[in-house]
């Protein structure tokens, strides 16, 4: 696989850099002039798309698994532009990535802390779990294929590798390496979703440890560990893993399907659950998470009907706070250029002294500053019991996707119609 | 030849002077694409290719961004050394060319549509910075029936120097305005006036300047007034004639300045009567009457004429019940003309008038829903009916305009009635 020249061009694409190199593969840096962004193009080289007999049904197949992983949307997957093969070339065009893969952080002397291994594992779950209800199975996660964008975001790279590397599955373990894969894939048993499970637990073992579960002179001692050993519980190389990680990681690579966990939400609830853990608490890095976040907002009656990506872009946009009873959040004549819905605890709103109403979790309130044009707050917002409290600034909003807008829309006019069926019940009352 | 760039060819649909186009495959996105494949030597040529090369990437991402109904969009370009192609919408109808002669002309109605919805597209496309510089009936093409329009090949570069080209040999200078033949600077007004000559022809099945040579005919763009449309066509009424001539006329401060401007006009046109007039609503009568409206005047063009394909329109006579209270209700109304009662229990709430919504609880609250109130015609109305689950099919940015409308209307009534129950 060595000799071959560099391209200086890939189809219509200029070429910027490469940016490296598997064993059957080349990725590039290059630019898209007509929509005038940056992208990272992997040319495949396989042989079978060259074979005179089965080649034309490798290609197409190509293109179908590309065009199948294109349609995943998702903040934490790399997106999928194109792909191509014709006689000459294979290559697919995807959303280029500026900060390497996880491989960097599996090494003993630069891991990262355990609460930001915990938020990105926990991302890396819900945007499997997104793949899965697609009906997609990525089958090849690794550190490698888990591209990192700065903080605890990253994006899951490589979706329908296993054909794009050879046109062929049961090629793979003779090419890469088996570390992460599970026991099923190394036994060539059928494999769904679960397989993606345990290839997570291996990369968070790995990201938490500093090493891999199983470490065999050969490959074939590392398939004997895989099928047959139990692995150390990482807390074993790193003490500061707390136990309820160390029972995730075992969970998620039970060798044993009914052990391992069976549904990715199971996985994301444990990691979330783990992260508000008081142990971990003691070494966080900021006051809400994001897995904190997404979870809190999934469970609000006001974000019932949002997407995963939906909830991920109102995580993005809102700033998180915790305030104390008593304290005042909103004054009248203030100006308004944010809402904020309540995430916990309890406030109230008054108006010149009067009280008007009391609020709960899960409700809007500072809205007008969205609803009108009116740019002064109307009244005063008191908290009455600590709550947390997350701010949408409308400026940021405007800048939204037009489907979390819409989402945000309903949600208001479900408000609306409530409180405007309360008013005309006691309108007709009086 | 079986691909163009990666694209499998279908068929060949066309062949210009520079260019050909293919009805193509995308496999990836799994839809047929037309790509048009510049010929090589028009790229070789030593000045304009490298001009050409230098612009190419700009027009085409610039045309690329121009999404509306009715201009066919850009998806994709390329370029190397030797070969350049375009991928677009495919349009599978044809173009207008068919319907500039004699023996193919179009009922004057339905003509009027045609270019009113060209009209507004310029002017969503001008307001983008767009000039298209090439407006004539080949490149206006049509999906399925004759008023489904879509205006093609956008962007100058894109047409390879189609100015050129026209007066030194290939092409026809007939649909130039007189600025660009005399290679002055051009703005789009020069869209507006080929936009007229496109209507002169398809009213009156002829070209308005005739030479027997391009100079002559060059000489008469530059010189003469053309004869009225309805001296080759009695049915043409004099307010198209008119329509024409501004949009005609030499100097460009003459002319429309604005495709709205154009588009007020025609509308006009449609609704002081043409003779013919058919009894069901046009699509420009019908997006007129909803631009005009409050509730959709933050709707973009391209929104507005989702409303316009989504919507039911209906002549409602005096006394018909719309909805009735306690009954199931799946759409909304919204009153284009006329006057609506509100009734509950037999007593009047409230009545409605022109560009008022009704009906609309069936969307804002998510369950199915009773109607609350009986809507009742007290004069002869015309109102649009827009079913829920339509509305479910239509764009997030269209429906997000439906969103704020209606946000707008709940706080409003929720102000009322709050000052009312304050108050009382």
């Amino acid at each position: 696989m060595t000799g071959r020249a560099p391209l200086a061009q890939v189809g219509k694409y200029p070429v910027l850099r490469k940016l490296g190199e598997g064993a059957t593969s080349e990725v590039y840096l290059c630019h898209d002039p007509f929509n005038h962004r940056d992208v990272a193009i992997k040319v495949a080289f396989a042989e079978t798309f060259r074979d005179p007999e089965r080649g034309k049904l490798y290609r197409k197949l190509f293109v179908t698994e590309a065009s199948l992983a294109g349609k995943l949307q998702h903040p934490h997957i790399c997106q999928i532009y194109d792909a191509v093969a014709d006689e000459k070339l294979h290559y697919i065009v995807m959303e280029y990535v500026d900060g390497g893969t996880l491989e960097k952080f599996c090494l003993p002397e630069s891991l990262l802390e355990v609460d930001r291994i915990v938020e990105i594992i926990f991302k890396c779950t819900r945007a499997l779990e997104f793949a899965h209800r697609l009906g997609i199975t990525h089958r090849d996660i690794k550190p490698a294929n888990i591209l990192y964008a700065g903080d605890t975001d990253v994006k899951i790279t490589d979706f329908g590798a296993a054909l794009i590397a050879t046109g062929d599955t049961t090629q793979v373990a003779a090419v890469g390496s088996p570390a992460y894969m599970s026991p099923e894939q190394v036994k060539e048993r059928g494999v769904d979703h679960r397989t993606d499970i345990y290839s997570i637990g291996v990369v968070m073992y790995h990201l938490l440890a500093g090493r891999l579960p199983f470490q065999g002179a050969n490959n074939f001692s590392l398939l004997y560990q895989i099928t047959s050993v139990e692995a150390e519980p990482p807390s074993v190389f790193r003490p500061e893993v707390p136990a309820k990680l160390d029972a995730i990681v075992l969970r998620a690579m039970a060798k044993d399907l009914d052990q391992r966990y069976r549904r990715w939400e199971e996985f994301s609830f444990d990691l979330a659950e783990a992260f508000r853990g008081e142990r971990l608490r003691a070494q966080k890095t900021q006051e809400f998470s994001d897995s904190d976040k997404f979870e809190t907002l999934r469970k609000l009656a006001f974000f019932e009907h949002f997407s995963d990506a939906e909830l991920w872009e109102v995580a993005r946009m809102s700033s998180w706070r915790h305030a104390a009873a008593g304290e005042a959040l909103m004054k009248e004549g203030e100006l308004g250029e944010f809402f904020c819905i309540l995430a916990e605890g309890q406030v109230k709103v008054t108006k010149r002294g009067k009280f008007l109403n009391v609020l709960h979790a899960g409700e809007p309130f500072g809205e007008m500053a969205y609803l009108s044009k009116e740019q002064q707050r109307g009244a005063d917002v008191t908290v009455t019991q600590d709550a947390n409290i997350i701010s949408v600034p409308t400026a940021k909003l405007a800048q939204a996707s037009d489907g979390c807008r819409h989402k945000i829309a309903r949600a208001f006019m479900q408000i609306l119609v409530e409180r405007l069926t309360m008013a005309n019940i006691r309108l007709s009352g009086v | 030849m079986d691909h163009v760039a990666n694209y499998p060819v279908v068929r060949k649909l066309g062949e210009g002077a520079t260019s050909e186009v293919f009805l193509c495959q995308d496999p990836f996105r799994g839809r047929e694409v037309a790509v048009k494949r510049i010929f090589p030597e028009a790229l070789r040529d030593p000045v304009r290719g490298r001009l050409f090369r230098k612009l190419f990437f700009t027009e085409a991402s610039l045309a690329g961004k121009l999404e509306h109904p009715h201009i066919a969009q850009i998806y994709d370009a390329g370029i190397g050394e030797d070969s350049g192609y375009i991928v677009m919408e495919y349009v599978p109808g044809g173009t207008m060319e068919r319907f500039c002669v004699p023996e193919g002309l179009l009922p004057v109605d339905e003509i009027v549509e045609i270019i009113f919805k060209c009209t507004r597209a310029l002017a969503y496309a001008h307001a983008q910075g767009v000039t298209h510089r090439d407006i004539k009936p080949g490149n206006i093409l049509y999906a399925s029936e004759p008023a489904d329009v879509r205006i093609g090949d956008f962007g100058l570069a894109l047409n390879l120097g189609a100015e050129t080209t026209q007066i030194t040999g290939v092409g026809s200078p007939a649909y130039m305005s007189p600025q660009q033949i005399r290679e002055e600077l051009v703005d789009h007004r020069t869209d507006l006036y080929s936009l007229g000559v496109v209507m002169y022809q398809m009213l009156a099945g002829t070209l308005p300047f005739k030479g027997t040579n391009k100079f002559s005919m060059i000489y008469q763009i530059t010189q003469y007034d053309p004869p009225p449309p309805s001296s080759h066509r009695r049915e043409v009424p004099a307010s198209l004639d008119r329509i024409v001539r501004r949009a005609m006329q030499k100097e460009a401060e003459q002319r429309y300045q604005s495709g709205d401007e154009f588009a007020e006009e025609l509308i006009e046109a449609l609704r002081s009567g043409l003779g013919d007039q058919r009894e069901t609503f046009g699509d420009a009568d019908k997006f007129a009457a909803l631009r005009a409206m409050r509730f959709f005047q933050p709707f973009a063009d391209p929104e507005l004429w989702e409303v316009v394909a989504l919507g039911k329109w209906q002549r409602v006579p005096l006394g018909t019940a719309l909805l009735q209270e306690g009954e199931p209700g799946d759409f909304f109304c919204v009153l284009v003309d006329g006057e609506m009662r509100v009734t509950k229990n037999k007593k009047l709430l409230s009545v409605l008038g022109p560009g008022e919504c009704f009906g609309e609880m069936a969307y804002l609250s998510l369950g199915s829903q009773q109607r609350g109130a009986t809507v009742t015609a007290s004069r002869k109305s015309r109102i649009v009916r827009i079913g829920v689950s339509s509305l479910e099919q239509a764009t997030i940015a269209c429906r997000s305009k439906f969103d704020r409308a209606f946000i707008g209307i709940l706080v409003e009534r929720l102000n009322l009635a709050n000052s009312r129950l304050t108050s009382g």
